[in-house]
């Protein structure tokens, strides 16, 4: 007998000996089992849930989920601008549909959809299909009351925007599933788009889907499925007044598109932000694919003499001039190596003062040098150029600034006057807030608030400094040299009767991506500037790109600024200087609210007659009139406000 | 009267096994609510159909538990024959009267309520190898009555199953085979070529039907055919995904609406996965492996070699099936239909679950004779 038999039955008498790795190894096998399970749950619910979404996401959006119920957004005053309206959705129940060949040819006819399509779904043998997404309200309406056996209507959210066309780049727009695809609606898709919405479909004896209870979809209690609001800094009314002088002011310089953006500069909310040509988000798909962009953020264009404030800045905050420093402007022209730069009038000595009042090419350099290219370089930087500002919207444009490394002496002396450098009309509000405000460069928004459905606030933007960029003094400075442009330099054009402005013109090339060079006959003509200079309440940029009438800043872009913060002003109930109150000139007031024309009559003591709602469209008197003693205003409003 | 349910000395009921077992029971019992409400709704017009029906089967196999209790485990011992015999004839009956569903014979139908004699099948196959293996121990070393004569008694089961045909549950009844000769010291040369022998066979069975050679490759790679084979596999994968970290929240799964056919059975796990998140997951995984760890404790400590094997394997056959059917539901494995012990919706499978806790709870009290 072998010892290992004996062993055997000596522990069956005892029973002490059991199998006891065996049993450890099958434990072993099947603890890893367990294990590989959680390792691929693991996997699929946490570290690459994607994929599964991707799929989910089409399912959920083929028939059994209704659209979503996405936040509302609203401007700084509580004006909606993008809302949802319920429309009816037509769907059929195939079984229950006596007359297929019948019903599809009225359901054709009166949705003008394809018969044949129409005819495939109402024969098929499930018992829930779409007939027609958001339909028609009056063919919904039509097709209700002639009650057909086997149709069904449910309500859904269809998203709308009740300005039209009004920043249609900044709010963007959603597609056919209501999911945004472009702009705010984009950005802020996850916080908008809400819970899913689930239709409630069963599966009947044969696995086909039907839905169960019409009532119930009825009863959706919208708060638990509704996305979250968003409350914008912008102020619509200010953004109609922007877009509509914008519109007016490129039509009449023949311009190919422009760009206009208010910044309020103490605290960098941005109060309006305009793109022409414009797009109707109801209808974008209307509209080609190139007006789609939101350009103040997304366009980076050459500055121009719009770059020499910051460079007059960055030179006094240096300590390397002051404003009455002189330069020799070398009569309009200068060697640079291989490069000559040209001034358009010849001049002999001009301050700093007088080189950004005449916007001297050559001055600008010589400061620029005096600098030197490190130096200029971190100042740019500190006012925010080359950089994204992190406003919020997708598609902001960095803008183009080379590190010092790669200046050359022509690179400095180009980039002193605005070229071979890039930035975007929000980097130029932004900086320019910093010399309006005394010398914070504010970390620009336009997104006020989220609040949830129940009301309450999920988040909440701030002021916030980003980094003091130059000191009061020098803010100071800069204020009255930028002052002087406008009252005696290239900005006299926008000037605003009882109103201090302070600006700066440019006009600069549009590069040829073609030659390498510059177009010859196109330009891009801006201002930036603010007003009142004492106490700035706004602070703009206009850029116009080839305007064919005119081609100089101060001339394209300056009348529209004037225009735009005329208004502005007036609508913020801004009191112009005491000289001016006494003749009482008659203020255009096109565009404006009842309650500004309430608030403009009771302080200036004008008396007047308001008829009909909506927004000022006619008026009496006209626009620069005197107001005589007395005097009644007629003023007539319209619902629609036309741009 | 209550006294056959006193512990013998130093003896205990495993607290391990016990709260495992009500966890995973609960569990089971809320998310069969969860996940059939509206099929229930729908096809019985009472959303509690099955929840119902789910608590009478709990109390069935609570009684079924008490009744393996009461009786000192060493008597089952004279069962085993009769018992084997009851199999095979199910086992049969169910091959000639059984439910045609889908092509497949699994059910017997006794008007109220239908039963699946394979899932008790498993377990008498248990109760004869921990017989015959404690019995034949001497001989165990020998080809005929070590190893042949298991192969041939459980390969009559396996067979029968096959037929029905239940690949799942013959697969199973394979592995527990292989473990319990495992543990019952059948020489390792004859069991290594057994394992690919079965292997074999199973590829051929595999290769035979072309449903489950479609399982097969909609499983290597489900999203291929998302609308195909490979659907189970891809909405159970959405569910889990779904879920996330935390999970959806306890009834508000979108899955089990519409897209994920036989949410309360098969893939219930999924619906844990999306309803309870990734923490449900791990908490269901970990009863489990208490359940397991427990029991193998106990039945290390059996008075004698009987109720080590008996135990051994009715907790193999447990935790094996629910291993699988998880596998199945994250993907690891082909679908087969196999139901998560103790969880699913399914009453034979509650009620064998639960006895064989009896079972396992009654060695754990008893004491050396």
């Amino acid at each position: 007998m072998k010892p290992k038999r004996s062993v055997k039955r000596m522990s069956l008498a005892r029973d002490l000996d059991k199998p006891r790795w065996r049993v450890f190894i099958i434990a072993a096998l099947i603890i890893a089992l367990f294990a590989m399970v959680s390792v691929k749950a693991l996997e699929l619910q946490v570290l690459d849930r994607e994929r599964a979404f991707k799929i989910a996401r089409k399912q959920h959006h083929g028939t059994s989920t209704l659209l979503p119920r996405r936040g509302t957004i609203y401007d700084r005053n509580g004006r909606e601008l993008a809302i949802n309206v319920d429309v009816k959705s037509i769907y059929a129940n195939p079984k229950k549909v006596k007359d297929p060949n019948q019903t599809a040819k009225l359901l054709s006819e009166k949705l003008s959809l394809p018969e044949k399509k129409i005819q495939k779904r109402v024969a098929s043998n499930k018992s829930f299909v779409w007939i027609k997404r958001l339909a028609d309200s009056k063919a919904a309406e039509e097709l209700q009351s002639s009650d057909i056996e086997g149709l069904g209507f449910i309500p859904e959210p269809k998203r709308v925007y009740p300005n039209g066309s009004l920043m249609g780049q900044v709010i963007g727009f959603t597609d056919v599933d209501s999911i945004g695809i472009e702009g705010i609606e984009y950005h802020y898709d996850g916080l908008l788009i809400g819970k899913t919405r689930k239709l409630t479909l069963k599966r009947d004896a044969r696995g086909h889907k039907i839905l169960s209870d019409l009532s119930e979809i009825h009863d959706i209690d919208k708060d638990k499925t509704s996305g979250q609001d968003i409350v914008l800094t912008i102020d619509s009314q200010i953004q109609h007044i922007v877009e509509r002088q914008l519109k007016e002011g490129i039509e009449e310089m023949g311009g190919e598109k422009g760009m206009a953006i208010v910044m309020k500069p103490e605290t960098g909310e941005i109060l309006a932000m305009a793109s022409y040509p414009f797009v109707d988000p109801n209808d974008f798909s209307k509209f080609p694919q190139q007006n789609r962009r939101n350009l103040p953020i997304w366009y980076a264009h050459e500055p121009g003499s719009t770059m020499k404030v910051f460079l007059a800045a960055s030179a006094i905050e240096d300590k390397k001039v002051n404003p009455n420093s002189k330069f020799n402007c070398e009569n309009g022209r200068r060697k640079i190596g291989s490069a000559v730069i040209k001034d358009i009038k010849p001049r002999g000595t001009l301050t700093v003062t007088e080189i950004v009042q005449y916007s001297s090419n050559i001055g600008a350099s010589k400061i620029g040098e005096l600098m030197g290219r490190d130096k200029y370089y971190t100042y740019l930087k500190k006012f925010g150029f080359g950089e994204k500002t992190g406003i919020g919207l997708p598609g902001e444009s960095r803008g183009q600034l080379a590190g010092p490394r790669k200046w050359g002496a022509i690179e400095l002396a180009t980039i002193s006057f605005g070229q071979g450098v890039s930035v975007t009309s929000l980097q130029l509000v932004t900086a320019l807030s910093a010399i309006a405000n005394g010398g914070y460069l504010m970390k620009p928004y336009v997104i006020e608030k989220i609040v949830d459905p129940e009301g309450n606030i999920v988040e909440e933007n701030k002021p916030e400094v980003i980094t003091r960029v130059i000191s009061y003094d020098t803010s100071h400075q800069m204020k009255q040299i930028m002052q002087n442009v406008v009252e005696n330099g290239t900005g006299k054009k926008a000037q605003i009767p009882g109103f201090s402005v302070a600006g700066k013109t440019g006009t600069a090339q549009i590069p040829d991506p073609k030659s390498g060079g510059y177009h010859p006959d196109r330009y891009i003509a801006s201002f930036i500037g603010f007003t009142p200079v004492e106490d700035p309440e706004i602070v703009m940029a206009v850029v116009v790109e080839a305007p064919r009438k005119k081609t100089h800043g101060g001339s394209v872009a300056g009348p529209i600024f004037k225009q735009i913060a005329e208004k502005v002003l007036f609508h913020m109930g801004a009191s112009p200087n005491k000289e001016l109150v006494g003749m009482k000139v008659m203020p255009d007031l096109s565009g404006m609210s009842v309650r500004d024309i309430l608030i403009w009559s009771e302080t200036e003591g004008v008396k007047v007659e308001v008829k009909g709602s909506g927004y000022v469209a006619n008026q009496k008197p006209e626009p620069g009139d005197l107001i005589k003693e007395g005097m009644v205003c007629s003023i007539e409003l319209k619902q629609k406000y036309d741009l | 009267m209550l006294k056959i349910f006193e512990p013998a000395k130093g003896r205990n009921y495993d607290i391990g096994v016990i709260l495992s077992a009500v966890f995973l029971t609960a569990v089971g019992v809320l998310m069969v609510y969860s996940t059939s409400s509206v099929y229930s709704m729908e096809n019985f017009g009472d959303p509690n159909y099955y929840l119902k029906r789910h608590a009478m089967y709990l109390a069935l196999g609570l009684i079924s538990m008490l009744a393996v209790l009461s009786i000192d485990y060493r008597v089952y011992r004279k069962l085993v024959y009769p018992a084997y015999i009851v199999g095979i004839a199910l086992l049969v009956a169910v091959l000639i009267i059984g439910k045609d569903v889908g092509g497949a014979r699994r059910w017997i139908d006794l008007g109220a309520f239908s039963f699946q004699p394979s899932e008790i099948a498993k377990y008498i196959l248990v109760l004869y190898l921990a017989h015959s293996l404690t019995k034949k121990r001497d001989k165990v070393d020998s080809f005929v009555v070590g190893f042949a004569s298991h192969i041939m008694v459980a390969g009559m089961y396996v067979i029968l199953v096959l037929l029905e045909p239940d690949f799942g549950t013959a697969t199973t009844m394979i592995a527990v085979l292989f473990a319990m000769m495992f543990i019952g010291e059948v020489r390792i040369r004859y069991l290594v070529p057994l394992g690919l022998i079965s292997v074999a066979l199973l590829c051929l069975a595999v290769l035979t039907k072309g449903y489950r050679m479609r399982r097969i490759t909609a499983y290597l790679d489900p999203w291929q055919d998302p609308l195909g084979a490979g659907y189970q596999s891809i909405q159970s994968f959405i569910a889990f995904a779904l879920g996330g970290v935390y999970g959806t929240g306890l009834g508000d799964s979108s899955q089990k609406l519409f897209f994920l056919p036989q949410a309360h059975t098969d893939f219930i796990f999924s619906i844990i996965g999306e309803e309870l998140g990734f923490i449900g997951v791990v908490l269901v995984i970990l009863g489990f492996i208490v359940l397991l760890v427990r029991s193998l404790r106990v039945s290390l400590r059996a008075p004698d070699l009987f109720g080590c094997y008996l135990v051994f394997g009715c907790v193999v056959l447990i935790a094996l099936q629910a291993g699988m059917n998880m596998a199945v539901a994250v993907g690891l494995f082909p679908t087969k239909g196999l139901t998560l012990p103790f969880i699913s919706y399914g009453g034979t499978s509650l009620i064998t679950s639960l006895t064989a806790v009896g079972v396992i709870l009654n060695v754990s009290r008893s004491g050396i004779k």
